[in-house]
This record gives structure tokens, C-alpha cells and sequence, in this order.
């Protein structure tokens, strides 16, 4: 491939993409060797070069280790922009607007609820809605909405979805400034107001999963994590919402592509300049489904709690289901960080990529603040995720970034393919992981080895430097959509 | 009656999606097909057209055209689960399009949901002449 020849290696992990053609700053590809073969046949790197012809872009345009093709920026992708003179770009931030992760950890020892498991994942799947167009217990209002719009987790919490301490360890106090819903279209509003408490669909989940593995000791005593523990970690998006939001802006942007003054190698790069009132206006939009999504995530903490107790017939303060954290993947951030000697505010573009910063920063919540943001990577649904820190070396180097995910190795065709003939339920259970899923084909579509590797994408962030592990975590039940 | 179905579409793949290509002899029956490949992944169970939705599009070019006119169907589906078996395309211009939609709304009760499709995309997105008539490629994030 013409733009992998271009790679100039910059140490085992960094591979700089040097500046040519029409690129305004270089691009650098945050992976070792293996990840890099991996990404052959894919187009990543050059949507990397992309990027990088975007006008007011800072320093370098990024891709994480678990980079991969994505829809004009790369999945995987971080791209911060100047205020004045940069753009925002609704495909820079994806379709499904603040998805995200959260982690919540328990008392209860895996020993102690092992022999309840399999009714504990049955109720999880009862009472959590999931599956493709899967709509909520609650139809809002069109008045209620705007409100979930303007105030995010803090809406759920107000309405008894859980607890002022949520918010403390949410991303942003799970409430985006900003957020206009006059900026938000009635097919968007329509759609939002059927789906809020939905886990959605494809790779969307609530899993139960035992840390297994402990890294950083300080680290996992400051997050309340030990060895045998029973957590839950949820993965999940701002639904029908944040999807309209974000192609009825980048139709909006495309027709505006021949006035923008310079040209775009890819249509779904369509963009509006920060300062414009086009760019403002999704900002404004985007905050509305970044809200959506933390309301949502809140809802679906607030059931699993129940539904934790009720299964278990223990009390909520015996099983003390707290909030870890909760991280947005796929958004837009008006930040600030150090670029050559100076700070600056930013718009930092994540796309796949997962909010990292290090410690005894601000934006950390100050229980945290010794060892920097948890940064929460899951895998795919037989192996487990990771709980990670912020580092120096990510603020300095990726605008606070780290990557997301394993990422995809196949396609859901053919992982569908690779799964026939297989009773994918009983491999699971032969693994020690019990799954229950609302659509047919999804078990088949994300089978294990359709994602690359969790443990070799977390190695590399964190040989990097990018973010610190602090502990491994292992699937023992997993609900899919 | 709608038309007589002339278009043959394929789905092909791509990492995390799904990709559509429809070739047909003339370019209105490769939007026609294309709307019809959208709503079998959207859902796989047979349709009566019991309902009619008249709809009119406009693009920067053939592609973004066929981009927008694909963007509606999905849009009426997830606002109101309105889901077309027959298209016919009344005109068909290098800037816009009308389209006469025949078809039913969804009901779970006698509907199987298909594959939920996050959105129509520009990526790779293309409309071109072949030796045979017209083909269409388009890939839906899913």
C-alpha cells in the first residue's frame, strides 16, 4: 500500500506518516510491527493522511494502537483543531455520539455469586432493553427530553437513576456545557425520545466481569478494585439520537463543501470551521447526544443495581455498586493542553479513542488525582477488558488520548462465515462466560477472534506510554443487543 | 403495481460493515434497487405495499443523490417504521429525484427486525456507468 512505504519508524511503537502533498502537519500511528501488518488491506493510514489536510489542525494527526478503516477519519483517530482557525467535523467524531464505557464495582467476591450466575445474567437481560430499534420503559415528553438534552447523567440522577456520587467519577460530570436542543432536528428528538434506557445493538454490552489481574496496587486501591471482584462493565451510545445528529450535519456540511475554500479528499470529512455558525451549531448539537448518552448509561447503571440486588437477594448497600468511571470514545472536546512550550484550547476530535489524562490534573476527579483518569479498554466478549491510567506522556503526546478498544479484525460477514456450523453459546460456556443476546446473528458477528487481541492493543498503549495498566479484568457473563 | 424489479444487488464486505452493489440497465432502476437492498437489511421479512409515500430528494451529484435518497427511506423507517417492497422512480434528474415508495409499516408482531443500520455513508460511495447499463456502490455503518 503507496502510504504504508511512507512509514518512518520512530521507535517500536510510533510510526510517523511525514508530511506530503497537500498534508498540513505529519501523521503518526501509535503501534508495533504486528499491529501494523494487521492493518494491511485496510485504508487507515491514508485516512490518517486525511486528516491531516484539515485546516487549523495541531500538531499531528493521530491514530491509536487499535486503529481501523473508518468513515473519513479512521476509527482509532485523534485530531486536535485551533479554535480560530480549525474545524469540527461530525465524521471526526462518529455516528454513535458519546458512546462510551463505564465500569462499576462491587463488593461481592466472583466466589461468592458464582453458583447464581446464570440467573443473574438472565435477569440482567430481562431488565435491561437491548437488540436492534429496542425502545425504552419510558416514552418522554418532548419538554422532558430537551431537559435530558441540557443535563445529561445529572437529569437521571434528579429523576433517582442513581446517585450525586456518579457524577463526581463521569467524564464531565456526565453533563456537557453548551448543549442546545434547538440545534437538534425532530426526526433526531423523535427518535431519542423512544430509545433512552436502551443498550442498543452489534457491539453494544453490559458484561459481568472478575478482575483477574492487578497491576498497579496504588492505582487499584485508589479505584476500589481487588483481585476476585465482581464488576460490571457497560458499553453503550447515545442510540437513534446521536446517529441522526450526526448525518443530518454531515448532509448539512456536504452541501457546504464548495464554499469552504479548500478541498476535501473525502466527502465524509465534511466539516465546518469552529468560528462558523455551521461549526457552533453541531458543537451544540453533539452536546445534546453526548448528554443523551450519559443519561442513558446512568438509567442502565440504575437497573443493574436493582436488578443486582433482586437476583441476588442481597441489599445495595451489602453489594456497593459504585461508579468507577464512565469515558466517551467517540466525541469532540474543547480542551487545553501543552503545544510547543505554550497551552492552548482545543477542539480534540476523539473518534475511537479514550480520554487519558495524567495525574494531578484538574479535569481528574481529585479522589483519582494521584494516578491520573482510569481509562477503561474493553475486549471482545470472551476475553475481558482492562482498566488503565492517564500518563505525561499522553497529554503531552495525544491530547490526553489512549485507544478504545481491541478493534476489529474481521468483518461481520466474515466472522459470521467463521462461525458457521459452531454452537457459539456452549464455546462460551466452555470459556466460563455465559451470553445471552437479543439479536440472532450478533453472538456469530462477534465472536472472539473477529477483534484483535485486547491484551497485545493494551501492551502496546501502554509500552507506549500512553496509559498504565492497572488491572485485568475477565468476562463471566455478557448480554449483547 | 410497481414496476417489474430489473435490479440485482449483492451485498459486499467491509470491516465493520456492510457494503451494497447494485447493477441494473438503466440508472433509475439502480436507485429503485438500491432503496430495495436498504430496506431488506433493514428487514428481511416480505412487505406488502399497503401504503404509499411519495418522496423528492436533491443532491450535488448523482452520488450524493443517491446518498440523500437512501438517507429518506432509512429516516422513514426510523421515525415510523415506514418500510417500502416496491419503488418506482418518477424522475430522475442529475440533481434530484422523485420516487413514489410502496410498502407497509413495520410491526414486530409480524416482522423480523434485520440488521440496525447507524447510517447511509459517503465512504467509497459511487454511481458510474458499465459496459451493461449502471451500477451503484454504497457502505451502510451498521
Amino acid at each position: 500500500m503507496e502510504s504504508r512505504q511512507e512509514l518512518k519508524k520512530i521507535d517500536d511503537y510510533r510510526w510517523e506518516i511525514p508530511k506530503r502533498g497537500g498534508m498540513r502537519v505529519p501523521g503518526l500511528i501509535y503501534a508495533d510491527a504486528r499491529l501494523l501488518g494487521e492493518m494491511k488491506g485496510d485504508e487507515s493510514p491514508k485516512q490518517v493522511e486525511n486528516v491531516a489536510h484539515l485546516p487549523g489542525i495541531v500538531g499531528r494527526s493521530l491514530a491509536m494502537p487499535d486503529v481501523h478503516w473508518g468513515y473519513g477519519f479512521p476509527i482509532g483517530g485523534v485530531a486536535a483543531f485551533d479554535l480560530e482557525e480549525g474545524i469540527i467535523s461530525p465524521g471526526g467524531v462518529g455516528y454513535d455520539i458519546n458512546c462510551g464505557c463505564r465500569v462499576l464495582t462491587t463488593r461481592l467476591r466472583f466466589e461468592e455469586i458464582k453458583a447464581r450466575l446464570p440467573d443473574l445474567v438472565a435477569a440482567l437481560f430481562e431488565a435491561i432493553p437491548s437488540g436492534v430499534g429496542s425502545k425504552g420503559e419510558l416514552k418522554l415528553s418532548l419538554k422532558e427530553e430537551r431537559k435530558v438534552l441540557e443535563e445529561g447523567a445529572r437529569w437521571a440522577v434528579r429523576h433517582g437513576y442513581g446517585t450525586e456520587g456518579d457524577l463526581e467519577t463521569t467524564e464531565d460530570g456526565g453533563c456537557m456545557e453548551g448543549a442546545d436542543p434547538d440545534r437538534v432536528s425532530d426526526r433526531a428528538l423523535e427518535r431519542g425520545r423512544e430509545q433512552l434506557g436502551t443498550l442498543g445493538s452489534g457491539n453494544h454490552f453490559l458484561e459481568i466481569e472478575v478482575v483477574e489481574e492487578i497491576f498497579d496496587e496504588q492505582a487499584a486501591a485508589l479505584f476500589g478494585l481487588f483481585l476476585g471482584q465482581v464488576t460490571v462493565f457497560l458499553h453503550s451510545g447515545s442510540r437513534g439520537l446521536g446517529y441522526q445528529i450526526c448525518d443530518d450535519y454531515l448532509a448539512m456540511m456536504v452541501k457546504e463543501i464548495p464554499r469552504l475554500g479548500f478541498p476535501l479528499p473525502d466527502r465524509q470529512l465534511a466539516c465546518a470551521y469552529l468560528s462558523s455558525p455551521a461549526g457552533k451549531d453541531y458543537l451544540a448539537a453533539m452536546a445534546c447526544a453526548a448528554n443523551y448518552a450519559w443519561a442513558n448509561r446512568q438509567m442502565l447503571t440504575h437497573w443493574t443495581r436493582e436488578t443486582f440486588a433482586k437476583a441476588l437477594g442481597l441489599s445495595p448497600v451489602k453489594i456497593a455498586m459504585n461508579l468507577l468511571y464512565d469515558v466517551c470514545h467517540n466525541i469532540a472536546k474543547i480542551e487545553r493542553f501543552p503545544v510547543e512550550g505554550g497551552e492552548i484550547t482545543l477542539c480534540v476530535h476523539r473518534k475511537g479513542a479514550t480520554r487519558a489524562l495524567p495525574p494531578g490534573h484538574p479535569l481528574v476527579p481529585a479522589r483519582y488525582r494521584p494516578v491520573g483518569q482510569p481509562v477503561l479498554i474493553p475486549g471482545d466478549m470472551g476475553t475481558g477488558s482492562y482498566i488503565l491510567t492517564g500518563t505525561e506522556v499522553a497529554y503531552r503526546e495525544t491530547f490526553g488520548s489512549a485507544c478504545h478498544g481491541a478493534g476489529r479484525l474481521m468483518s461481520r460477514a466474515q466472522a459470521t462465515k467463521a462461525s458457521k456450523g459452531r454452537a457459539i453459546h456452549r464455546e462460551m460456556a466452555e470459556r466460563g462466560v455465559i451470553v445471552m443476546a437479543s439479536g440472532k446473528g450478533t453472538l456469530r458477528e462477534e465472536i472472539p477472534e473477529a477483534y484483535k487481541r485486547v491484551d497485545h492493543v493494551v501492551e502496546v498503549v501502554h509500552r507506549a506510554g500512553l496509559a498504565r495498566k492497572v488491572a485485568r479484568l475477565r468476562t463471566v457473563g455478557c448480554i449483547k443487543g | 403495481m410497481t414496476k417489474k424489479e430489473t435490479a440485482s444487488y449483492r451485498l459486499f464486505d467491509h470491516t465493520a460493515d456492510l457494503g451494497v452493489e447494485v447493477t441494473a440497465p438503466t440508472l433509475e432502476e439502480v436507485f429503485a434497487g438500491a432503496g430495495r437492498a436498504l430496506c431488506r437489511v433493514l428487514t428481511p421479512s416480505p412487505l406488502k405495499e399497503e401504503e404509499e409515500r411519495r418522496i423528492a430528494v436533491s443532491g450535488l451529484d448523482r452520488t450524493d443523490l443517491l446518498i440523500n435518497y437512501l438517507r429518506e427511506l432509512l429516516g422513514l423507517y426510523n421515525v415510523g417504521g415506514f418500510t417500502a417492497a416496491g419503488i418506482e422512480i418518477l424522475g430522475l434528474y442529475e440533481h434530484s429525484l422523485e420516487a413514489v415508495l410502496r410498502g407497509e409499516t413495520f410491526d414486530p408482531a409480524r416482522h423480523e427486525a434485520g440488521t440496525e443500520v447507524k447510517a447511509v455513508t459517503y465512504h467509497k460511495a459511487e454511481v458510474s456507468k458499465t459496459a451493461r447499463g449502471w451500477r451503484a456502490r454504497f457502505i451502510l455503518d451498521i
